[in-house]
């Protein structure tokens, strides 16, 4: 997604010097966030999730090289090592994104499945059984909405957290609840506040041991524990990979080097630098460093806004709100399930938050998010 | 310019809706709806934007 919107970029923007994407996949670009809901499901196809056409790319004379890995690279010379050959560039954009982070300490005869790529959800699809027990190990908003995918299917789910309540991207407790609810009025079993202490084959499927005494015998285990950049593949680049790629405010990693998306980490504001893993980010990200390549000024960056999805509730978030956020209703209630409700930290607007609200959702965003420009100090969004 | 839009994409994040409130709405469940079918000349900027800011690819543009 990051890759091709700052190819789309540039060409917006008028560039007319040669344009090439490589990826590792072999698929034309994709997005990912319906991998674990509307793709899971079945309710969409392949060609759903697909965000262009070779057709397209040709039109905007952008080389698309699919299944090229990268493997080195040397800022020096300005070129990049791939599995397919050397590419020399001038300006070098890198949208490596994440990989699942994997489970430590499982033996070989557990295997566990992880869902990042389309080739990860197309082998979960074939791996879940009609009648089968699926063990998802993590509660975040990937694990949450697989199981609330799944769930919704008729399968047996069992949900482990290592934290009280399930989290949708967002440490809110307004958001747990509502996701608790859902994800129990789906049947789902939750086993909240516990780790799993151990993985074993048994002749009727692997057998989880929790920390809170339960045991559970699942036909397909899940890792939905987070996300680690790919980066290996930058050693002795001379860039600070230590988490994701650093880059400035404006995304700039090294001369002429620009790092966008899951894999970058802009220092957003002086104090800290971040890496915010969310679609809408990585878009603005990408967007704002085709412009300055071609113009000599980035373009304005979001303010963080996602969305989850768990069945057929859809929740959306704005700003930065974390467990320290003062949380106010101002539309619908918490127990309709229907509710939109600004967040704020020492009496400062910082961010709004609504479940299956989206059209009130639409009218404060407008509101929330200039009161949270005007708030953010140094900050560049 | 022309605006076709496919519902069964849309994801309703409303970005659409945000940034050319005359050519997009949202239904109840935040699912897009095109207002117009053809998008006034002084609007077009506009409807790029929309177009490349939806998270779903959900809006095509047809140039005329």
């Amino acid at each position: 997604m990051a890759g091709l919107t700052a190819a789309e970029t540039l060409r917006e923007q008028g560039y007319k010097g040669s344009v090439t994407i490589i990826g590792s996949e072999s698929e034309l670009p994709y997005q990912r966030p319906p991998l674990s809901k509307q793709f899971l499901s079945g309710q969409w196809g392949e060609e759903r999730v697909q965000l262009t056409s070779k057709k397209r790319l040709e039109d905007l004379g952008i080389s698309f090289h699919m299944g090229v890995t990268a493997e080195r690279l040397d800022p020096s010379e300005a070129q990049v090592f791939t599995s397919a050959g050397t590419f020399d560039y001038e300006h070098l954009l890198i949208a490596t994104g994440a990989k699942a982070r994997t489970l430590t300490g499982i033996s070989s005869e557990v295997q566990v499945s992880y869902l990042r790529q389309l080739d990860d959800a197309k082998n979960l699809k074939s791996a879940i059984k009609a009648d089968g027990q699926i063990l998802i190990i993590g509660a975040g908003v990937l694990g949450s909405e697989m199981a609330a995918t799944l769930a919704q299917l008729g399968h047996r789910v069992t949900l482990v957290g290592n934290f009280p309540h399930p989290r949708l991207g967002a440490d809110l407790e307004i958001l747990s609840k509502a996701a608790t609810r859902i994800l129990l009025d789906l049947g789902v079993e939750l086993q909240m506040d516990c780790t799993v202490e151990e993985l074993s084959g048994s002749p009727l499927g692997t057998l989880a041991v929790l920390s809170n005494g339960f045991e559970v015998v699942a036909d397909l285990v899940i890792g939905a524990v987070g996300s680690v950049p790919n980066v290996s593949w930058l050693h002795g680049s001379g860039l600070d990979t230590s988490n994701g790629i650093l880059c400035d405010a404006t995304g700039r990693a090294a001369s002429g080097i620009y790092a966008v998306g899951d894999v970058a980490c802009w220092n957003s504001s002086p104090k800290e630098a971040s890496r915010i893993e969310h679609q809408m980010m990585a878009i603005g990200q990408a967007a704002s460093v085709g412009t300055l390549i071609v113009t000599g000024k980035p373009s304005d960056l979001p303010v963080p806004y996602f969305w989850s999805e768990l069945a057929n509730h859809r929740a959306l978030i704005l700003g930065e709100v974390g467990a320290d956020s003062e949380v106010e209703v101002i539309a619908g209630s918490e127990d309709s399930l229907k509710f939109l409700a600004v967040a704020k930290s020492k009496g400062q607007l910082k961010g709004l938050v609504g479940l299956n609200m989206p059209k009130e959702f639409r009218s404060m965003r407008p509101v929330v998010e200039k009161a949270i420009r005007a708030n953010q100090g140094e900050r560049r969004y | 310019m022309k605006i076709s839009v496919t519902q069964d994409a849309c994801v309703g994040a409303g970005q659409c809706a945000l940034v050319a409130p005359e050519l997009f709405d949202q239904d109840d469940e935040g699912i897009v709806i095109a207002l117009r079918p053809e998008v006034p000349e002084a609007q077009e900027d506009l409807a790029r934007k929309a177009a490349s800011l939806c998270p779903a690819r959900a809006i095509q543009l047809i140039e005329s």
